[in-house]
């Protein structure tokens, strides 16, 4: 996995849009933008759906590049003083308290280019069909109606009653999106996706819905500094925190019963056909941030 | 080896093939292990290695043929995924752990997925992280660790539920040849003193020689070398 990793990291550096023609303070936040990925969790996914699936190297790589410059820009919007106003992210300043919030827009509006131009390329050479449902599933995933929607719920939130379904409602919007893409754009060529999308499903939306209550219980649960990010932003600006909806114990509780019927979705896939395994360890790995949560806070 | 062990792995006239059928690759495979024994897969790059040992994990399914795993049938086992995190554990030529986080975390996730308490986990790494020679690095990140010692933190992973059969493809083949013969002579001393099966695929001589028993695979079919 690490060369995986290491190799996407190097392709997010050589795909960025910071061009030599780029004006020079762009470029700069565009090179810090992707300079710091993250966990690259999914271009993972998405370099191990191609693996086992049989997508095509380059187009793997496009693909993953993609689902992380748009990951990327999301945070950079997120953060900015009209969304979250936050401080810090993977522990370092927000783009926008580097460079301005002028830039900051404009470097994310460089990334989501990108992103649209990658996987366009990573599917020049397939089937009208499999780019047709690479457009509606881009379309549905990131639109007005999908990733914007979520955003918007979230700064309404406030204003509406909380209940723990309006926040579920808004994080599967905001959380899952992505990473419904992650597991899906993979999958188009060889129909796999075709075949198990119901299921895909489900498990896109148990792994969004578990990571955002553990996020959540992290922006409540954590000093700062701890996690990153800026803690108790939730709180601060009254957005949708299904801890502070609930409670931390029945916060934990639903995380454990998420997590358990992503885990019975996997088992179901992997029995179907091995080549689901990889999704086992990435299931795995939200155990992981389950238990550095739970146990080893 | 004694005779009278029993039986962990039976492959019985396995045929795989890929691209629909057009790129043969296993040709009426065959092929016992039993508990305890290292035995080596021997074989050119492309002979089947790595497939056969797909199939034994249960990776992949053949195309016709018997297969029998630690008593499961990895083709019709109705939990596939409780096969491969209990019984087997797999060492795989790029070691696959998880580069960002540390040695420690990487070792818990097998343990994890299976429920094993918190206190007889954490006694499991140390224990596994001693034998290997890792525990001083058990709080560094895998990205900050040599090609040997991440080797040695994915041979600990295999070991962490204990495993009866380890299935290990090419586990010093991104290693120089030093650092490799080091690997090879931990996986063995670990195996023997944990009583576990290996099913070592390699196209190193020395390595197949030194282990209990090697075959060789040869045109999609297994033969004693």
């Amino acid at each position: 996995m690490i060369e995986n990793a290491e190799a996407v990291a190097r392709s997010l550096l050589a795909n960025a849009p910071a061009e030599s023609t780029t004006e020079p303070v762009l470029r700069e936040a565009l090179e810090k933008a992707v300079a710091h990925p993250g966990r690259m969790v999914r271009a993972g996914l998405i370099m191990a759906a191609a693996h086992n699936h049989g997508l095509r190297p380059a187009a793997a790589e496009q693909l993953a590049c993609a689902l992380e410059y748009w990951h990327q820009a999301s945070l950079i919007l997120d953060d900015l003083p009209c969304m979250d106003d936050a401080e810090q992210r993977r522990g370092l300043p927000c783009l926008h308290r580097t460079h301005g919030e002028a830039t900051a827009i404009l470097a994310a509006l460089g990334l989501i280019n990108r992103a649209y131009a990658l996987v366009q390329r990573a599917y020049l050479s397939e089937s009208v069909e499999v780019r047709e449902q690479a457009c509606a599933l881009v379309e549905s995933a990131l639109g007005a109606a999908g990733i914007l929607s979520g955003q918007a719920w979230d700064l309404r939130f406030g204003h509406g009653q909380g209940a723990p379904r309006e926040v579920g409602r808004i994080a599967w919007r905001k959380t899952g999106a992505l990473l419904w893409l992650a597991l899906s754009l993979p999958l188009l060529p060889s129909g796999a996706w075709q075949r198990e999308r119901r299921a895909l499903r489900a498990l896109g939306v148990y792994w969004a819905l578990a990571y955002q209550a553990m996020d959540d219980l992290l922006d409540v649960s954590v000093p700062k500094g701890g996690s990153g990010k800026t803690p108790g932003r939730d709180a601060a600006l009254n957005r949708p925190n299904l801890t502070i909806a609930l409670g931390a114990p029945l916060t934990r509780r639903r995380i454990e019963r998420l997590l358990a019927r992503a885990d019975t979705q996997v088992r179901q896939l992997c029995q179907r056909d091995p080549r689901w395994t990889y999704l086992a360890d990435w299931h795995e790995r939200l155990l992981l941030t389950r238990y550095r949560l739970f146990i080893a806070a | 080896m004694s005779e009278a062990r029993e039986i962990l792995v039976t492959v019985q006239e396995v045929w795989k093939a890929y691209d629909e059928g057009r790129v043969p690759v296993l040709q009426g495979a065959s092929l016992e292990v039993r508990a305890g024994e290292m035995v080596a897969l021997w074989g050119a790059s492309g002979s089947g290695k790595s497939t056969l040992l797909h199939l034994i994990g249960g990776l992949d399914v053949p195309d016709r043929g018997e297969l029998h795993v630690c008593g499961h049938d990895p083709r019709r086992e109705s939990d596939r995924l409780e096969l491969r995190r209990r019984h087997l554990g797999f060492v795989f030529q790029l070691h696959n752990l998880i580069a960002d986080l540390t040695v420690e975390e990487n070792l818990r996730v097998p343990a994890l997925a299976v429920g094993r308490p918190t206190a007889q986990t954490t006694a499991r790494i140390r224990t596994l992280a001693e034998q290997v020679g890792i525990a001083h690095r058990l709080k560094h990140r895998i990205q900050d660790l040599s090609g040997g010692e991440r080797q040695r933190v994915a041979i600990c992973r295999a070991l962490m539920n204990e495993p009866r059969l380890l299935l290990a493809d090419e586990p010093t083949g991104s290693l120089d040849e030093a650092t490799g013969d080091l690997i090879f002579s931990l996986l063995k001393e670990l195996a023997v003193r944990n009583g576990i099966a290996v099913v070592l695929a390699t196209h190193e001589r020395r390595f197949a020689e030194a282990c209990h028993r090697w075959l060789r695979v040869r045109n999609g079919k297994v033969s004693d070398a």
